[in-house]
């Protein structure tokens, strides 16, 4: 038998690479929307203090997706628009930002009883090696060796947004796995989804 | 999926439905990934059998919805467990004190019934938080400033009922002190007002807390007396303005005379929350700079005053923070320099800007320190997370001991030597020394305060675990104790708190037993058991 999970899983290469190539394409915002749906239907968050989050951002905005910036006061942000919007309609949130965003947002998103069905960690040490660590199932398993150890992983989650927001079932493999901290003397990342 | 104690999964199946005709199936929530939510994600007990894990959760919309609630659990005893927003990490999270309990989750009653910024008061329900009520005032534009603890996100009434404590003055920042009338539903499901809210019609309510007759509001913070529904919150007038301003002393000795000169103005309410300081010691998170002062054990006093000579820096700092119109500002920032230079030869003295009040909008952001001027903010998690204590090894959580120490210099360095002494037998470098300087959340006592670290490794925890144990048995061979702890050090806590052979909490059982026969409000909840589960007792 195969499921949804093990469809999106076995197109997953090919959908990168038809959301790579679009994104290179003028003037196809309505077919990028078209190809995009769980994209457009989900909300993106992004740190400007981290450059792979900037960069996540900016390849979402070729997508015709606005990520928004919660530099600064997540909380206000939080109280004073988005859980009133997700209240209005129910969407799931996505971002890749740092640990201490993701744990707050994670302890936040109880309010509404949201939870995370994704989580990919991105931790990168002083020499700027970067380890990409999957928890859960999820389709993004098979897609982990385009991450590389380099710099330039936000774009290529940008990319893959489409295929990780296919499917925000809630796992519980993923949930509350980390405190807000990073490691020692390492740059936590985490690439999620709150659904 | 956990399971309420004496309760197989056909009754609880049944129970749960119940709950779902009465708030609806939307609002009953039993996965194992719902109920992971309500997980304490500082738990020291992480991934362990002891680790407290909810049975599933129920989120009524008003009172009406708690007492039916309420008289379904007594049916079926199954233990609830209230939350308003189940945000104190570090206390226990959303996490119930005993694993099987149904999380009575009162996220939607979030209702801000008034802010009345003529009389000074908020009469909230418990799902909201302190940033709705301070995007609340400041849409309406109400002359009245909040009082929060830090981090914000939690809600005004679960942190007074947990004896919260914020930034602001004296008064204001005990929060459990400064709430003014309650609506509780009891444990058999009858609705409560205390003081002149059980008058009926009065317009007083959260102007007069008394009432008539015994008051019963203290029997419901820190408890499991019963739920309460609604509370009055004592809020400050807008001040004109606030200013900050820091004196220093020279010596090591000097800090008992400082301390008496800052009892005088916090008791004489004319300064906010004084913030202590060490610049020779570094302070809460920064113990490193006397590491090597340290090694051979607790320093002599001639030691200490000779360290501080060499380090070319004063002993002690004191920060006040200043509220009020300008005059009266200005002329208490000249009499406490007045005072200090009377009492204390070699004080010294600096002053920073005047603020008007309230801050503008767009100023918000950059202000270095929000919860002083009431503004509810998360900023406090940039902070832990990157200190000394955690850099090398940072942790997933913490389990924070907050000593409280009499007002007086020997009460906080007795503190900060048991602990220092306490965590070196455990084999852990010492988080206090003799540096270490006292918090003054409640304006009439010091704490000294400790965050032990917690992980998401068992073998890290049951470490932290002992050591925080120990702590509290040493301190209490003090006389000391704690005064708010997570779930896994609660019945030891209480039980430093043993005057005549524990007459407190026997009394404190005696009334459980009373008020709650079956038991099944927060059972084990600041050690407080019903009878049927005593045993339980840890």
């Amino acid at each position: 038998m195969v499921d949804r999970r093990t469809t999106l899983k076995l197109s997953a290469i090919g959908m990168t690479g038809m959301m790579s190539s679009l994104s290179s394409m003028p003037g196809q915002a309505h077919a990028k929307h078209t190809q995009h749906a769980a994209l457009s239907n989900a909300l993106g968050l992004f740190n400007s203090r981290y450059s792979e989050s900037q960069i996540f951002s900016d390849t979402l905005a070729q997508f015709g997706t606005q990520a928004t910036d919660i530099h600064g006061d997540l909380a206000s942000y939080w109280y004073g628009h988005l859980r009133s919007a997700l209240i209005d309609e129910r969407r799931p949130l996505f971002g890749l930002t740092d640990r201490r965003d993701f744990f707050c947002l994670e302890e936040l998103a109880r309010d509404l009883n949201m939870k995370v069905s994704l989580r990919l960690d991105h931790l990168t040490d002083k020499n700027g090696y970067t380890k990409h660590q999957l928890t859960g199932v999820s389709t993004l398993s098979s897609n982990l060796q385009r991450l590389g150890h380099d710099r330039g992983f936000g774009k290529t989650m940008a990319e893959l947004s489409e295929i990780f927001l296919s499917d925000t079932r809630p796992d519980k493999a993923v949930q509350k796995l980390t405190g807000p901290y990073a490691p020692a003397n390492q740059t936590a990342l985490v690439t999620w989804v709150i659904s | 999926m956990a399971l309420p104690p004496n309760l197989s999964q056909a009754e609880f199946n049944r129970a749960l439905g119940e709950f779902e005709a009465v708030v609806g199936s939307d609002w009953v929530f039993s996965s194992d990934a719902d109920v992971a939510l309500y997980r304490d994600s500082y738990s020291p007990f992480w991934g362990e059998e002891e680790e407290r894990i909810a049975s599933a959760a129920v989120a009524p919309d008003n009172v009406e919805e708690v007492q039916t609630i309420v008289r379904i659990a007594n049916r079926y005893r199954i233990p609830l467990y209230p939350i308003s927003t189940g945000r104190n990490l570090t206390y226990g999270g959303a996490a119930p004190t005993l694993s099987g309990s149904v999380v009575l989750d009162l996220k939607r009653m979030n209702r801000i019934i008034e802010v009345n910024d003529k009389r000074n008061y908020a009469l909230v329900e418990p799902g909201v938080s302190y940033f709705d009520l301070f995007k609340y005032i400041r849409e309406n534009n109400l002359n009245v400033m909040l009082d929060v603890p830090d981090p914000g996100w939690g809600s005004p009434m679960g942190n007074s009922l947990d004896h919260g404590v914020g930034y602001t003055v004296g008064p204001y920042r005990d929060h459990f002190g400064s709430h003014i009338g309650l609506e509780i539903v009891s444990a058999e499901g009858e609705l409560i007002r205390t003081g002149a809210g059980a008058i009926p019609g009065s317009d007083a309510w959260q102007d007069f807390h008394y009432g008539i007759g015994p008051s019963i509001d203290g029997l419901f913070a820190q408890s499991n007396f019963g739920i309460v529904t609604k509370m009055g919150v004592k809020l400050m007038p807008m001040p004109e303005t606030f200013m900050n301003c820091t004196v220093t002393v020279p010596r090591y000795q000097d800090l008992q005379a400082m301390v008496e000169e800052v009892n005088y103005l916090e008791d004489s309410l004319l300064v906010g929350m004084p913030f202590w300081g060490s610049p020779v010691g570094g302070g809460l998170f920064d113990p490193t700079p006397i590491a090597e002062l340290m090694q051979n054990g607790w320093p002599t006093v001639e030691q200490l005053e000779e360290f501080v000579t060499t380090q070319n820096k004063p002993a002690w700092s004191v920060s006040f923070h200043l509220y009020g119109p300008e005059e009266i500002v200005q002329a208490t920032w000249a009499a406490i320099q007045r005072r200090f230079r009377d009492k204390i030869a070699g004080a010294a003295f600096q002053q920073e800007d005047l603020h008007s009040l309230p801050i503008p909008e767009e100023d918000i952001a950059a202000l270095p320190d929000k919860a002083l001027l009431g503004i509810p903010n998360l900023e406090i998690f940039h902070i832990v997370a990157r200190n000394p204590f955690t850099d090398n090894d940072p942790s997933d959580g913490h389990a924070d001991m907050f000593t409280m120490t009499p007002r007086t210099a020997e009460g906080v360095h007795t503190a900060a030597r048991v602990i220092a002494e306490t965590f070196v037998e455990l084999g852990f470098p010492p988080a206090t020394h003799p540096f270490t300087t006292p918090v003054s959340f409640y304006s009439r006592a010091f704490v000294v305060a400790i965050l032990v670290p917690t992980w998401r490794d068992p073998a890290k925890n049951a470490a932290t675990r002992a050591l925080y144990e120990r702590c509290l048995d040493r301190i209490a061979e003090v006389g000391m104790g704690t005064y708010r702890t997570n779930p896994a050090f609660q019945d030891l806590a209480v039980s430093k708190y043993s005057f005549n052979d524990g007459s407190l909490l026997k009394f404190q059982e005696k009334l459980k037993d009373s008020i709650d026969p079956n038991g099944i409000i927060s059972p084990g909840r600041y050690g407080i058991w019903p009878a049927n589960m005593r045993n339980n007792r840890g």
